[in-house]
């Protein structure tokens, strides 16, 4: 038995320990002096700050946190306390096929020596490179290979958190050695904030201007095909998405994704997909209004509010709409799969067997948001990332 | 005084059922109009409810039959390692099947039971090999916590080897729902389910002379070998079929009969068939409420529902045994 005071030394330590890990995780105060940050148009995830004589570069762990994963600078200053400097940049091991293709597109597909597994990039101008033949795969089937990463020793590593483990394993092994850039942009809630990404990749790499040039042609077009469906729509500027099945305000209700084993992940109303829905001139069907994420519900919940959809959009596996019915004979019934209007994102399957949706979809949303208005205004003759599923 | 006392908790154990079979299939969420008539009603609740239902029941058989099977009220087909082993086969089903080409439909409805039989028997068939061997019962007890590591192990590494939307598929199954049982995938469910009533019923009084020793059943002129290979048969193919229709379902084979040997106070089988059935029931009838009814917009996975109320159950029940 524990005696009373014994309790007490123990919920005493406990709550010193809870406190002083809640200091550690307070908000950050602002960077050095001196310094302007440029307000970025919509990524919250990092941001760029220039003094007279360097120029910073902080990482962020969630939207609108202020707790930084990441601080670096480059400049004529030798050290500056608590950011780490980027000194040379020609060795890079990208861990996401969207830093991969980001790099790519920056030109510097040649500086890659390592990536997470070279099936899933779908840049071509990296997986029809012959270049490719000498970037090291680092974690191919799975978690990544400490002992290669340790002997290619980059200069700068860019990647994701997937799990806290592997991103130890990286932090120890890259410490004194080169920096890590936690580029979480999957977090990103805006399709452009995702893509906003590639000027921060830029200002890594020092391609600042090309970087940022690049992305405001991809928001440029974004927000005007954005414009453009909304006139066409001609919703209420504070419309929200509905959990209603039937057509709101004249827009099309769009449902996404399918059900595996009876459950149904249903993106929530501020996800990076009802954010392309709404932009691109439709409603899409959500089970809660507020939140990034999804929802995970069974058949009976999700049918409920998908049997009106007008179109289907993320079949996955499904390229036919035989398919879906064989994976669950219930949604035979739902009015997209009936007017035929169900769409998959498999048109660019590469001959490695990785997808372009996923990585050109988040650099380039413009592209994608063209796609989707195509669905939405029924105009589907020249789609680039979707195809129709007979 | 003792007999009425049963009856009494017998019979507010099937009104309970009734009740909960009721409150799952009463319309909730938004209104639909005509629900009784509804595909809603039809077509998702009916199949998820009966399923729940049916479901229970089998597992609260299979783990009667086993802890018969064993003499080990510890018994069940988590503890034993069977549901490990069904667990195996739909996982090699899941992740070979499109590699080889498999329809989907032929594969929900047949393979995929056939695998988790074929994983199921496995388990078992290691487990009495063994058995005859390791005389002490915690040993058998270590040997199905042994095998569940290995077949959890095998599975890691055919996911890992795996794409991406097939270990999605796999880890939504893990999770345990009734949602994704057809109508028509009832009736296999029913079928086994049937199979195991009437083993049991059969052999109720078989059975309780096997829980004093293979001697007495000798004595009694029955082979205690028959009687073991009917208990495998029940037991295993409730229990696979369960798994490979609705997910790993834990805690309910190993709680039901002893809910039931509670309210009856013996050990007879023909006094805890009727009442483990009613009581596997209500556990997974009450899962299958508190998964769609908890949280408006979302699904809580059922077996996580069961082992948030099994785990302390069991606790409890065994501070209890050995107060």
């Amino acid at each position: 038995m524990i005696s009373p005071r014994a309790s007490l030394v123990f919920i005493a330590i406990f709550t010193g320990l809870f406190i002083s890990n809640g200091c550690q995780n307070a908000p950050e105060k602002a960077g050095p002096k001196d310094v302007v940050w440029i307000t970025n148009s919509h990524a919250q995830l990092f941001r760029i700050g220039h003094s007279k004589t360097d120029s910073f570069l902080e990482v962020y762990d969630a939207p609108n946190s202020m707790l930084s994963i990441g601080k670096f600078f480059w400049g004529r200053s030798l050290k500056i306390e608590g950011y780490q400097k980027i000194e040379n940049r020609s060795k890079i091991v990208s861990l996401s096929a969207i830093h991969t293709g980001m790099l790519a597109e920056l030109g510097l597909a040649k500086s890659i020596v390592g990536v997470e597994s070279k099936q899933y990039i779908a840049h071509p101008s990296i997986y029809q490179s012959s270049a490719l033949d000498s970037v090291q795969e680092l974690a191919p089937d799975g978690p990544i290979i400490p002992e290669k990463l340790a002997k290619l020793n980059p200069q700068i590593l860019i990647g994701y958190v997937f799990n806290i483990q592997e991103k130890n394993t990286i932090e120890r092994i890259a410490k004194n050695h080169f920096p890590v850039i936690w580029a979480n942009n999957h977090l990103e809630p805006h399709p452009l904030g995702r893509a906003e990404w590639i000027v921060a990749v830029g200002w890594l790499l020092g391609k600042s201007k090309e970087s940022a040039n690049l992305f405001q042609g991809i928001a440029k077009e974004y927000l005007a095909i954005a414009k453009q469906a909304a006139e066409a729509s001609n919703p209420a500027q504070d419309k929200k998405p509905t959990s209603e099945s039937e057509n709101s305000n004249g827009r099309p209700t769009v449902m996404m994704n399918i059900p595996y084993n009876g459950q149904w992940f249903v993106p929530q109303g501020q996800s990076y997909m009802s954010q392309f829905i709404l932009d691109a001139g439709g409603m899409p069907i959500t089970l809660q209004p507020k939140g990034s994420g999804s929802n995970m519900v069974g058949l009976e919940k999700a049918l409920r509010a998908m049997k009106l959809a007008d179109i289907w959009i993320n079949t996955d596996q499904c390229n036919t709409r035989k398919c879906l019915v064989e994976m669950d004979p219930r949604v035979m019934n739902i009015k997209a799969l009936q007017s035929n209007r169900v769409f998959n994102f498999n048109k660019k399957l590469n001959p490695n067997g990785s997808n372009s949706y996923w990585d050109l979809g988040c650099i380039f949303p413009n592209i994608l948001l063209r796609d989707l208005n195509k669905i939405i205004q029924n105009d589907t003759q020249s789609l680039y990332f979707y195809q129709r599923c007979n | 005084m003792q007999l009425s006392r049963q009856h009494l908790f017998s019979f507010w154990v099937g009104f309970g059922l009734i009740g909960l079979i009721l409150i799952d299939l009463w319309p909730s969420g938004e209104a639909v109009a005509d629900y009784w008539q509804s595909e809603i009603f039809l077509e998702l609740r009916l199949p998820r409810v009966l399923s729940a239902l049916i479901g229970g029941i089998a597992l609260g058989w299979s783990g009667l039959m086993m802890q018969t099977l064993f003499r080990n009220p510890l018994a069940g087909p988590f503890l034993i390692g069977i549901t490990p082993g069904a667990t195996f086969g739909v996982a090699l089903t899941t992740y070979l099947g499109s590699s080889l080409g498999l329809n989907e439909t032929l594969s929900h409805i047949a393979i995929q039971p056939l695998a988790a039989l074929g994983g199921a028997f496995l388990v078992l068939s290691i487990q009495l090999a063994l058995h005859r061997k390791l005389s002490q019962m915690h040993s058998l007890l270590l040997v199905g916590l042994v095998l569940g590591y290995f077949f959890g192990a095998a599975v890691d590494i055919i996911t890992q080897t795996a794409q991406a939307q097939q270990v999605k598929q796999f880890v939504m199954w893990g999770m345990g729902s009734f949602d994704r049982v057809l109508l028509r995938e009832l009736i296999p469910l029913l079928g086994a389910t049937i199979m195991g009533g009437l083993i049991l019923t059969y052999h109720r009084h078989a059975f309780n002379t096997y829980l004093l020793g293979d001697i007495h059943v000798e004595s009694a002129g029955k082979s205690a070998k028959t009687l073991r290979n009917w208990l495998i048969v029940g037991s295993a193919t409730m229990a696979a079929i369960v798994t490979a229709f609705c997910g790993p379902i834990s805690f309910v084979g190993l709680i039901a009969p002893h809910i039931s040997r509670k309210i009856q106070g013996t050990e007879a089988h023909q006094k805890n068939i009727f009442t483990t059935a009613m009581a596997g029931g209500i556990l997974t009838l009450a899962a299958d409420i508190i998964a769609n009814n908890t949280l408006e917009n979302s699904t809580l996975p059922v077996n996580a529902i069961l082992s948030i109320i099994g785990a302390p159950l069991v606790i409890w029940m065994l501070a209890r045994k050995s107060g």
